[in-house]
């Protein structure tokens, strides 16, 4: 027998080491630290943005790009103005897939493998379907002109007239004298925080094959519990988190 | 090699029982749908009101406050942080209130920007 027989009983003190005064293990404390890091990452990005269009209030020169005349595309629908409708659909595909997360971690607590197996891969295809949504709607903004550093978004005074014409469903074309150059940190910000974000979601789809096949393997069956799919799970619902963030501020405001 | 507080046997202990401190008890699956409700019921309303109303400060306000409900369904329920200790909570979310510091200091610099 040891000096030292438990680790919850060492002398009382948590300063001794030894126990965890957070009762959660290394990895998951550190995974949260790491998502506090990276949520300032995001909110810097996103604080730009907010602060870059403020500098546009007013700007009768340049005004900043109206998003529901932007984001206005949905596959199959050539020409039809559907703002918010794309969009939208990535939100659920990507909740979806959080939910799916949370019963991969659930099944896990009952160390049910085939559940686990079966959820970890609805969430990895919930993952490749949001990553294919966002290449759609890249392809489509890059086809719209814009690029790191323009656009030909902002709307000319005839183009604001134009839009209040505009209803949900009803045709539309851009003729050259409706829209301008627009602020270039419009289209920069949006490809750099989407892309920022779309490539967190490609490494959680990585993460999530990674945990899958050693699930299929009975890695965690044979360690005795599945906390590596609850570390991963912090991960992907960090990924959601984000994405109400982008959404509710490149889209809706 | 001298030791001091921890001795190899203590960190063997803290580096092989990690999974002592994991919970095994499932919660069931009925407050993960009930979350996800919720989830998609404050998504369906922000898409109303971003059709139904039209685009002011105030609208802006209630879809800044829905994302932070949605954020506080995320974290609280999926990613567990209810079920964690207080000082774990506390010690992630606290310094999450220093952003609230740069987003006051850059939206009113922002508005400065312009006249440059």
């Amino acid at each position: 027998m040891s000096t030292h027989p438990v680790a919850s009983n060492n002398s009382g003190s948590v300063w001794r080491g030894g126990v965890s005064p957070f009762n959660v293990s290394y990895g998951k404390l550190m995974m949260w630290i790491f998502l506090l890091s990276d949520a300032f990452t995001f909110s810097s990005l996103l604080i730009s943005y907010g602060a870059e269009r403020f500098s546009f209030f007013g700007n009768v020169d340049t005004p900043w790009p109206m998003p529901d005349m932007v984001f206005n595309h949905f596959p199959f629908m050539h020409h039809i103005h559907l703002p918010l409708f794309f969009v939208s659909l990535m939100t659920f595909i990507l909740i979806f897939s959080s939910v799916t997360m949370v019963l991969a971690v659930e099944a896990g607590h009952r160390m049910a493998k085939k559940e686990v197996a079966k959820y970890m891969l609805l969430t990895i295809l919930g993952g490749l379907a949001f990553l294919s949504c966002q290449a759609w709607e890249w392809t489509q903004f890059i086809g719209d002109g814009a690029t790191l550093h323009g656009n030909h978004f902002s709307l000319s005074a005839a183009g604001l007239e134009y839009a209040k014409t505009l209803h949900v469903g009803g045709h539309y074309e851009w003729h050259d004298n409706l829209r301008q150059a627009g602020p270039g940190v419009f289209s920069a910000l949006f490809f750099i925080v989407t892309g920022f974000h779309g490539f967190h979601v490609f490494s959680g789809v990585v993460l999530n094959v990674i945990i899958y096949i050693n699930v299929l393997k009975g890695t965690y069956e044979k360690r005795g519990h599945y906390e590596m799919v609850e570390k991963v799970g912090l991960y992907w619902h960090f990924v959601d988190l984000v994405w109400v963030f982008v959404f509710t501020f490149f889209y809706l405001i | 090699m001298a030791h001091t507080a921890n001795t190899d046997n203590e960190t063997l202990m803290y580096e092989n029982n990690q999974e002592m401190l994991y919970l095994g008890a499932s919660h069931g699956t009925k407050e993960i749908w009930k979350i996800f409700g919720w989830l998609t019921v404050i998504t369906i309303l922000d898409i109303i009101l971003y059709f139904s109303m039209n685009p002011t400060m105030f609208r802006n306000i209630i879809f800044v406050v829905f994302g932070i409900v949605k954020a506080y369904l995320i974290v609280g329920y999926f990613m567990h942080m209810k079920h964690e200790r207080l000082n774990l909570a506390l010690s992630i979310i606290v310094p999450v209130l220093f952003i609230l510091g740069l987003i006051f200091g850059l939206l009113y610099e922002g508005n400065f920007w312009s006249t440059i």
